[in-house]
């Protein structure tokens, strides 16, 4: 039975789960430079060794509030579509895209790594709460939680076709 | 297993013949130039590439590309060989033909159904044309494997007694494309390589089998033959190619197989070869030429553009590190290790190094797009007939790529305006007593850390009344301020957004259409234009551009604690206005605040409310609120400033930048807010407008590394960019123009308020004496007895040091100025004048702006600023750098020509001995 990693991490007290495979790494770069004349839930960039990488607050993005950095806040970087391009062609996973630059998520907590098999991942319910559905591709139940699957491609996506914020 | 991965292969050739294509080009046009007398060598070369287009192709199956390649060939052939003169209209024929193959390289692909009918009748048509001795050559060859030769291959006979000629052999080699040719040879090319290192491969055929089909034609075996003259003999052919001879037929592996058919052909051409063998000079010079090309190509590599890239990235960081770790080392003075010091300055060293060279691989000699304006020039001349010649000067010049590609076009459209409207007809230029022939100078030169290009041509010019008269009309100008204009600047109007873009324009001002998007383009590339011309004489357009694109200077700039980097090349000034200042030089006009600068007013724009930041002031109500409004926060800032101003060195002490005193006169009556903060406020530069921003703090200027926007920050316009600021902090690099478009700013208010006080300005001005030098200046002292002025308009910025830091070397002295170390600048040493008092311990630098060199005018006091309105005298002594002297208020004051001491300065033009004035 093939499997499935998510790295998993918390917004608010909801659980969340990305695909392990887009994540790149996970840090406390939090001295993020805010933006202006942008979407409101772009937070900023931050220096990431050199590069420049665009926060994004999740929690805002996916129908929330802003959430303000607390001392468990991490930035989940991930891989850019070219250091997906091997990955993809390996696990013939054609959904696994993101873009060209570099782009980190603002999460509250981060939480453990889990690997479940790939029919544990079912349809989401009717009523996924604050968070706007098309954000999201599928939910794990784990014991008493329930962890919702990020679908990256579509949170990222968006921006790029009608091109982001900006009041003009 | 595939032979090659057909697709890189092709890749590879379009890379290799695009290169050829383009230089083809220029040689073309330079053989058309010299007509009979055209180079041998030249002809050579682009017979060469030309022929190794057409082999390759042949050998991928790219039949149209061979076909047209091999009609080139055959004429080019004829031209070497010196049967057939290269007249314009056969070189004519031979661009368009090679037009025809561009256009089949730029989709190879689809090439075999692109149309060169009309192209290869032409050549046919030339090759037709020449004289019979052409015939009588192949007649005389016409021995049976001539015959048998033209037959099976597509090669005349011609070509084939050419090669004789020179004391060639002639093979057939018959070989298969399998695996075990890979292992040898890498790929096909190679194989043509190697071929054409030894001899001349006259063409290639591929026999195609029924169940030929494109997917698998260069992963199934395929027989190729290939008609192959050389000088060596066949037994050296099958040695250099790496295999035996006797056994070549039976090694079915082996790549090249020549059967009995080649074996017996060889050696009828050989017996052809030794009748011809004394003539074998030519084999001699083909040789050699084949041995110069290659070894050119050996000293370069092919690397890709984005590895450049990459690089260039690294080497960013690389110096974002250094600058992290000089200033943790400079500000922890604990910290000290032994030996550290010396370790940090060799990776300075090595870092700017590295960083100079990755930057130099991304340079190409601006010659490369220049030899492109000669096609365009030509066809110009051809099609307006008119004649002209483009010279290039500065070939060498490099210039990053990125700003080589994005100047083709602004370029292009230049060169077509010099060559369509400045250059007259050759029947009006021998009229107006110039040559017939109308010239077209592009020329390229380093200047100041900068890139000059100059397009200049020698036709009619500008008619500038006729500009001026449209600009009046199109409210570009008040008809007054029209008259004062100097000339220099009345062509500039055709700069100006909608000015060209009427029809009726074009012709009047000789220019045509679209120089404001070509101005628009040079400024993208952070660049600047300029316009001389002098009617009946000609017109010259320069373009100012920096080297590189990726590292600019930048100031650092603040406001509500967030850090944002303005490129220099955008800053015309920066200052500072008291807070007693702040009301009689600010108010409000068209629902913009402004400033009023040497008489002028400038638009003022609040960074802040640019950038919607919160708990600021929204514009639309008044501008006294406006003012009153800032207080309090900014008490909080200047304080600081005020603080930083004394003690630190990057933060520019305020400067007091004076206004015009009829206007303090006229504003004297009016209520007096006091105000207890300043303005701190950049003069920016975008387009043809000039506005303030307002920032809480100025910081320093440095250099910084333009990283592209985010993609979701593409419709904030007020950014061009991100960087990574010395200390490690991302920040945003702001983008003058975009800027505008958060503003409220109507600068056509502006121009009709201008307008309206200059007319008071004038007649208080009328009423007083004419004849005097109305400026601004900056008074300071040197020696503590005499006073000095310069103006106000060439100073960058002041700066207070401790005279403990200058440093000397050699006989120079240098100082720190915003991690630069600039040359010190003392006035005595090139005026006769007081030397500075040796007593101090403080001093102050005067830095000019950048186009008046490097260098920190030394002084020992500064006195203020203030507006001048008064007569010069001439000096006791005459001297350059001294522009005359005046009383103000009690004091004798120098004025310095400080163009002229810059000057001096820069060509070391010291005094030897002092002397008062």
């Amino acid at each position: 039975m093939a499997t499935q990693s998510f790295s998993t991490f918390k917004l608010g007290e909801r659980q969340f789960g990305i695909d392990i495979l887009f994540v790149r790494e996970i840090n406390r770069h939090l001295e993020i430079t805010p933006m202006q004349h942008v979407s409101d839930f772009i937070r900023g960039i931050v220096n990431l060794r050199g590069q420049i990488v665009t926060v994004f607050d999740l929690h805002r993005r996916l129908g929330g509030e802003k959430h303000s950095i607390n001392q468990n806040s991490c930035n989940l970087i991930l891989k850019t579509d070219q250091e997906l391009n091997p990955i993809r062609e390996r696990e013939g996973q054609n959904d696994l895209r993101t873009t060209s630059e570099s782009v980190g998520f603002l999460v509250d907590q981060i939480g453990s790594v889990i690997t479940v098999p790939s029919d544990e991942i079912i349809e989401l319910p009717a009523d996924t709460g604050f968070i706007d559905r098309k954000y999201l591709s599928g939910v794990i139940k784990q014991d008493s939680s329930t962890i919702s699957i990020i679908n990256v491609p579509r949170v990222l996506m968006d921006e790029q076709t009608n091109s982001p914020g900006g009041e003009g | 297993m595939a032979i090659v991965n057909n697709e890189s292969i092709i890749q590879e050739f379009v890379t290799e013949s695009q290169e050829h294509l383009e230089n083809i080009e220029p040689d073309l046009l330079l053989i058309e130039k010299e007509g009979k007398n055209a180079d041998p060598e030249i002809i050579n070369r682009v017979f060469r590439a030309i022929h190794s287009i057409k082999g390759a192709a042949g050998f991928l199956g790219f039949e149209a590309l061979k076909n047209l390649g091999h009609g080139l060939e055959s004429v080019l052939m004829l031209v070497r060989d010196g049967e057939l003169e290269p007249t314009p209209e056969i070189v004519d024929v031979l661009i368009k033909s090679l037009d025809k193959l561009q256009v089949m390289m730029d989709d190879v692909y689809t090439s075999n159904d692109i149309e060169y009918h009309e192209e290869s009748k032409l050549l046919d048509a030339i090759l037709g044309k020449k004289p019979d001795d052409g015939s009588g050559l192949s007649s005389g060859s016409g021995s049976s494997l001539t015959d048998s030769l033209t037959e099976q291959f597509s090669v005349s006979p011609q070509a084939l007694q050419a090669e004789k000629k020179q004391g060639k052999y002639l093979f057939i080699l018959n070989f298969s494309l399998d695996s075990s040719f890979e292992e040898e040879y890498e790929n096909p090319l190679r194989f043509i390589e190697m071929l054409e290192s030894m001899g001349t491969v006259l063409d290639i055929t591929i026999e195609i089998d029924d169940d030929f089909d494109l997917d698998t034609c260069l992963t199934s075996d395929l027989k190729v033959r290939c008609l192959y003259a050389s000088v060596l003999e066949d037994d050296l052919i099958c040695g250099s190619l790496g295999l035996d001879q006797l056994t070549a037929t039976e090694m079915k592996e082996e790549v090249v197989s020549p059967d009995k058919e080649v074996l017996s052909k060889s050696e009828e051409s050989k017996n052809l070869a030794e009748i011809t063998a004394k003539e074998s000079e030519p084999v001699a010079t083909t040789t050699n030429a084949n041995t110069g090309s290659k070894s050119e190509m050996v000293e370069t590599i092919r690397v890709r553009t984005d590895l450049i890239d990459k690089l260039m990235n690294l080497a960013g960081e690389i110096v974002l590190v250094r600058n992290q770790l000089s200033r943790l080392f400079h500000n922890n003075e604990v910290t000290k290790i032994n030996g550290l010091e010396p370790v940090l300055r060799t990776l300075d060293m090595a870092t700017t190094d590295l960083q100079e060279n990755i930057t130099k691989t991304r340079m190409q000699p601006i010659g490369n797009l220049f030899s492109k304006f000669q096609r365009v020039a030509r066809d110009l001349s051809k099609k307006m007939g008119k004649q002209v010649i483009l010279e290039t000067e500065g070939n060498d010049v490099e210039i990053d790529k990125s700003v080589l590609e994005a100047l083709s076009d602004p370029m292009t459209h230049l060169i077509r305006n010099a060559c369509d409207h400045g250059l007259e007809t050759p029947e009006e230029r021998q009229k107006k007593g110039k040559p017939p022939e109308g010239k077209v100078l592009l020329k390229a030169f380093h200047e100041a850390g900068q890139i000059n290009i100059s397009i200049s041509d020698d036709g009619q010019g500008i008619n500038q009344a006729r500009v001026l008269k449209k600009a009046i009309e199109r409210g570009l100008i008040q008809m007054e301020d029209a008259e004062k204009l100097p000339k220099e600047e009345i062509a500039n109007f055709i700069f100006m957004p909608g000015f060209s873009t009427t029809e009726e324009i074009s012709d009047v001002s000789g220019r045509g259409v679209g120089m404001d998007v070509v101005r628009t383009n040079i400024e993208k590339l952070g660049g600047h234009i300029n316009i001389k011309t002098d009617e009946g004489e000609g017109t010259t357009i320069t373009l100012r551009l920096p080297l590189t694109l990726a590292i600019i200077n930048a100031l650092t700039v603040s406001v509500q604690d967030l850090r944002y980097a303005i490129p220099q090349l955008n800053i015309l000034e920066i200052i500072s206005i008291k807070p007693e200042d702040v009301k009689k030089r600010i108010e409000r006009i068209g629902g913009a605040d402004a400033l009023h600068l040497r008489g002028k007013l400038l638009p003022l724009a609040r960074l802040s409310n640019v950038l919607k930041l919160e708990r600021v002031y929204q514009g639309q109500t008044d501008g006294e609120e406006a003012l009153v409004e800032q207080l309090e926060k900014r008490e909080r800032i200047s304080d600081r400033r005020a603080e930083l101003a004394t003690d630190d060195p990057n933060v520019l002490p305020p400067v007091e930048a004076a206004e015009p005193s009829e206007w303090a006169e006229k504003r004297a009556g009016e209520e007096r807010r006091k105000s207890s903060v300043g303005y701190n406020i950049v003069v920016l530069k975008a387009g043809n407008y000039e506005y303030g921003l307002i920032v809480d703090q100025i910081s320093n200027l440095e250099e910084i590394v333009v990283k592209p926007t985010s993609l979701y920050a593409k419709k904030a316009t007020c950014f061009a960019g991100v960087t990574i600021l010395g200390d490690g902090q991302a920040t945003m690099i702001l983008d003058t123009a975009g800027i505008i478009k958060y503003t409220s700013f109507s600068f056509s208010d502006f121009k009709t308020q201008e307008a309206l006080r200059k007319d008071v300005q004038d007649e208080i001005e009328e009423s007083k004496q004419s004849k005097r030098t109305k400026q601004d200046v900056i008074l300071f002292n040197n020696s503590r007895e005499e006073n000095f002025a310069i103006p106000l308009s060439s100073v960058f910025g002041l700066e207070k040091i401790r005279l403990s830091n200058i440093e000397q070397i050699g006989e120079k002295e240098f100082i720190h100025y915003r991690g630069d170390s600039i040359p010190l600048i003392r006035l005595e040493s090139y005026l006769p004048i007081r030397p500075f008092p040796k007593d101090l311990d403080i001093g102050y630098l005067i830095i000019p702006k950048a186009e008046f060199g490097t260098g920190a005018i030394l002084s020992s006091h500064i006195i203020n600023s203030t507006t001048v309105n008064t007569e010069l005298r001439p000096a006791f002594k005459e001297h350059p750098g001294i522009q005359g002297i005046a009383d103000l208020g009690d004091q004798l004051t120098v004025f310095l020509n400080f163009e002229a001491v810059m000057e001096l300065h820069k060509n070391d033009k010291k005094l030897t001995a002092d002397a008062g004035v």
